[in-house]
């Protein structure tokens, strides 16, 4: 893969945003509102829609690792670490093989990558009570991923016009 | 160009030919495809409630009471039954400063306190459904209501399955 100082910085930038947005989500989520484990906004989301078109999917794969490893030494558990890094790329994934179809809009693909996120998150939390009774939780946590896939995606699309007017597209 | 360039400092490759073919421009409009991606969700979503209200109505139909059941990393530690209780239950779970307390009464159980920091288990309250489960995933203890009954298999079938997960 060759790539530029001009594109390590704009990885380096969005790491960043990525990183931001994950802390944020963690101090100011109002968890006590809703009773349900693994409920997130996932704002970290935005930076992987966005890398997945601007950058392609090595560069987005780095971003979310290094992402889930950076929150990991920030002061998370081993159990939160798990529990990103399972959602972060099973959503990964969906959004790459959404992506490559072309026919989806930022909210499909958006749309998408939440659930996915959802899934991963419950599954990895069933390998660790090694029961299937938490999939009760997943109906619920999918439809709320319809409503946050949505709005990440209303979220991204002015910073998609307005990045990727610099310079649009992204390999692979 | 390049290969007949003797330069070896030439740093800028021109870009490839079918460059654009691999580049993937983002649309920003909702389209009827989005709505197709939605509509799948909705439907996963539905698809597991039937399925999971089908399995809770198959074992609750095939049995006489409920019974509250306790596991810690998957290995049943405490179950008792919730019919005809007339004093509430409490068992104790500790080891690793960790400390989590389960209360069951007549028809239903709950979490009373954990020492766990999300408290999530706590928050998820009473519970008196069959299938439903008060779960605390930093000490990895689930709290289910299991149907329970005259020959029926739900019981040594969850077993069954737990060691074959666990394995």
């Amino acid at each position: 893969m060759r790539y530029s100082i001009y594109d390590l910085s704009r990885w380096g930038v969005l790491t960043a945003l990525a990183l931001a947005l994950s802390v944020t989500e963690t101090l100011f989520f109002p968890s006590a509102l809703f009773p349900v484990p693994g409920m997130r906004m996932g704002l970290a989301n935005i930076v992987t829609l966005l890398s997945i078109y601007l950058f392609g999917a090595v560069p987005t794969m780095l971003i979310v690792l290094i992402r889930c490893l950076a929150t990991f030494a920030f002061g998370g558990n081993l159990t939160s670490f798990l529990f990103s890094l399972a959602g972060g790329f099973l959503s990964l994934f969906f959004m790459l093989l959404l992506r490559n179809r072309r026919v989806f809009s930022l909210f499909g693909v958006s749309v998408g990558g939440s659930a996915a996120h959802n899934i991963g998150q419950i599954l990895i939390a069933c390998l660790l009570v090694r029961s299937w009774a938490i999939l009760s939780y997943l109906p619920v946590l999918l439809l709320i991923s319809i409503v946050t896939g949505l709005l990440i995606a209303a979220l991204s699309a002015p910073v998609y016009k307005a990045v990727g007017a610099i310079r649009p597209g992204g390999e692979s | 160009m390049t290969t007949n360039d003797p330069s070896p400092i030439r740093t800028v490759t021109p870009r490839r030919a079918d460059a654009d073919k691999h580049v993937y421009r983002a649309h920003y409009r909702f389209c009827r495809w989005d709505a197709v991606v939605v509509l799948f969700v909705l439907l996963l979503a539905g698809g597991l409630v039937f399925g999971l209200y089908l399995s809770a109505k198959n074992s609750l139909s095939a049995s006489s009471h409920k019974e509250a059941v306790l596991t810690v990393d998957g290995t049943e530690v405490w179950r008792v039954s919730l019919s005809g209780l007339t004093t509430a239950k409490e068992y104790t779970v500790t080891g690793n400063g960790e400390k989590i307390v389960v209360q069951a009464e007549n028809g239903e159980a709950r979490v009373l306190s954990s020492t766990c920091r999300d408290q999530i288990c706590v928050r998820t309250g009473w519970i008196s459904g069959v299938g439903q489960t008060a779960v605390c995933l930093p000490y990895r203890v689930v709290l289910r209501i299991d149907a329970v009954g005259n020959g029926a298999a739900a019981p040594s079938d969850t077993n069954t399955s737990y060691d074959v997960i666990s394995k």
